[in-house]
């Protein structure tokens, strides 16, 4: 028995694998660690990096936004609004979304007839920009 | 043999029948692909939420209920998703025929005026009555779910359930009954969806221990169970806008087939009539042509 690790946000499958050594959550309380065995865990997530070991001594880091973690018999399943893969952005890009997401949610902010969920989408974006600029200095470190 | 011009009337009025379908298909063919995708697309997320929320296990019974304040005795809570408009194929008769065999204490919710209607025609109670526009925006839905929150605290119900039109396939949807509040009769359902969803969601063995929660129990309570009826109601009207799509777009096909049909049976009863007119004129002609001649 391995662990294995699946991401599912709104818009599908984000991230599925097997025979990981650990997955490291960026839960409410502080970082876990999992590892093969690991007691069942029901966590809630804040947004930043999920750092997934894989047996053959890669890394891989995944920028996640709020949600929840479930770890259950070796299977770790998180279920996020947002997730991306830092590998395939740079840095200038996510600075410039990040950018982008902040002048948005101020302008939102500014306006009184914005509709709230509306405002919650746009702060979700930039929480999301910063879980992404976490992930990717976890990454190079 | 009925009149020529009878029948040229009927042909042309089953002509713009027919195309009126026709358009109505191809609307509705675009709106179900769109549907399509976003129900698809949400499935594997609404059914880990389902199954993480569930879970929590023993616990969640307690939490939910607490949570929510759902109320004891028999007073259920039921949202049905129905559509606004008509012409959908049976997709509403066999919801009727599903709430018609609600029968204890159940006061209603609906979404779409069609089934509003119906409750309210077989003397039941609606509580409230909301549209949700082909979009489903999450401003529509959480409307829903925080109104349906509020009365079964108030109003002690002791349930809260949806009745929707599960999406399958195209050709495929059924009327179904599920218990989202509290969550102790979730696991059928759960796995109906596994299954007839193909999801490529894992499977897990099973785990005898006792959960963690991180930070607390009261903080995952306090958070959980409203955020997880959000998105179930969401996801279940995502199902119910894709099921009225593929079901008005397959009702619309088959009555544009229908009408093209009937345009060839009656183009071929004109063209009868007017053979059988052609052939009387010149039986009358040459009649009168002997009566000449012998004369």
């Amino acid at each position: 028995m391995s662990l294995s690790l699946e991401i599912v946000t709104p818009e599908g499958i984000a991230w599925k694998g097997e025979n990981l050594t650990m997955v490291t959550l960026p839960a409410s309380g502080g970082e876990v660690g999992i590892m093969e065995g690991h007691i069942p865990l029901i966590t809630m997530l804040d947004e930043g990096a999920v750092l997934i070991s894989k047996a053959s001594g890669e890394e891989e880091s995944i920028a996640i936004d709020r949600g929840y973690a479930r770890c259950m018999g070796d299977v770790v399943s998180v279920l996020t609004e947002a997730a991306i893969d830092v590998s395939k952005l740079t840095d200038e890009d996510i600075a410039k979304a990040k950018e982008m997401a902040i002048k948005a949610a101020d302008a939102a902010s500014r306006t009184p007839s914005i509709d709230p969920d509306e405002l919650d989408r746009l702060h979700a974006l930039v929480r999301f920009t910063v879980a992404q600029e976490l992930a990717k200095s976890k990454k190079k470190g | 043999m009925k009149g020529m011009r009878e029948i040229r009337n009927r042909i042309k009025a089953v002509k713009s029948t027919g195309q009126i379908t026709h358009a109505m298909e191809l609307v509705a063919a675009s709106k179900m692909k769109k549907a399509q995708m976003y129900a698809e697309q949400g499935r594997a997320y609404a059914t880990l939420l389902m199954d993480l929320t569930k879970s929590v296990g023993s616990e969640i019974y307690r939490v939910v209920a607490r949570n929510l304040e759902l109320g004891q005795g028999k007073k259920r809570l039921v949202i049905v998703f129905s559509t606004d408009k008509g012409l959908c194929g049976g997709l509403n008769t066999n919801l009727f025929k599903a709430i018609s065999e609600i029968k204890d204490d159940v006061d209603f919710i609906t979404v779409g005026i069609r089934a509003a209607r119906f409750i309210a025609r077989t003397k039941r109670r609606v509580l409230a009555n909301f549209r949700i526009s082909d979009h489903v925006k999450f401003s529509e839905t959480r409307k829903i779910a925080d109104f349906a929150m509020k009365t079964a605290k108030e109003g002690g119900y002791a349930s809260i359930e949806v009745l929707y039109s599960i999406f399958i396939n195209t050709l495929k949807q059924e009327p179904t009954l599920v218990k989202i509040a509290p969550v102790d009769d979730m696991d059928w359902f759960i796995e109906s969806l596994k299954k007839s969803y193909k999801l490529d969601v894992a499977d897990h063995p099973k785990e005898d221990r006792r959960f963690v929660f991180e930070p607390s129990l009261t903080e995952i309570a306090q958070n959980l169970p409203s955020f997880y009826i959000n998105q179930a109601i969401h996801y279940m009207a995502l199902d119910a806008k894709a099921s009225e799509h593929s079901a008005r777009m397959v009702a619309m096909k088959s009555a544009s087939d229908n009408a093209d049909s009937l345009i060839q049976d009656l183009t071929l009863e004109y063209n009868k009539a007017r053979q059988s007119a052609i052939t009387t004129e010149i039986l009358e002609l040459s009649a009168a042509a002997n009566t000449e001649n012998s004369q």
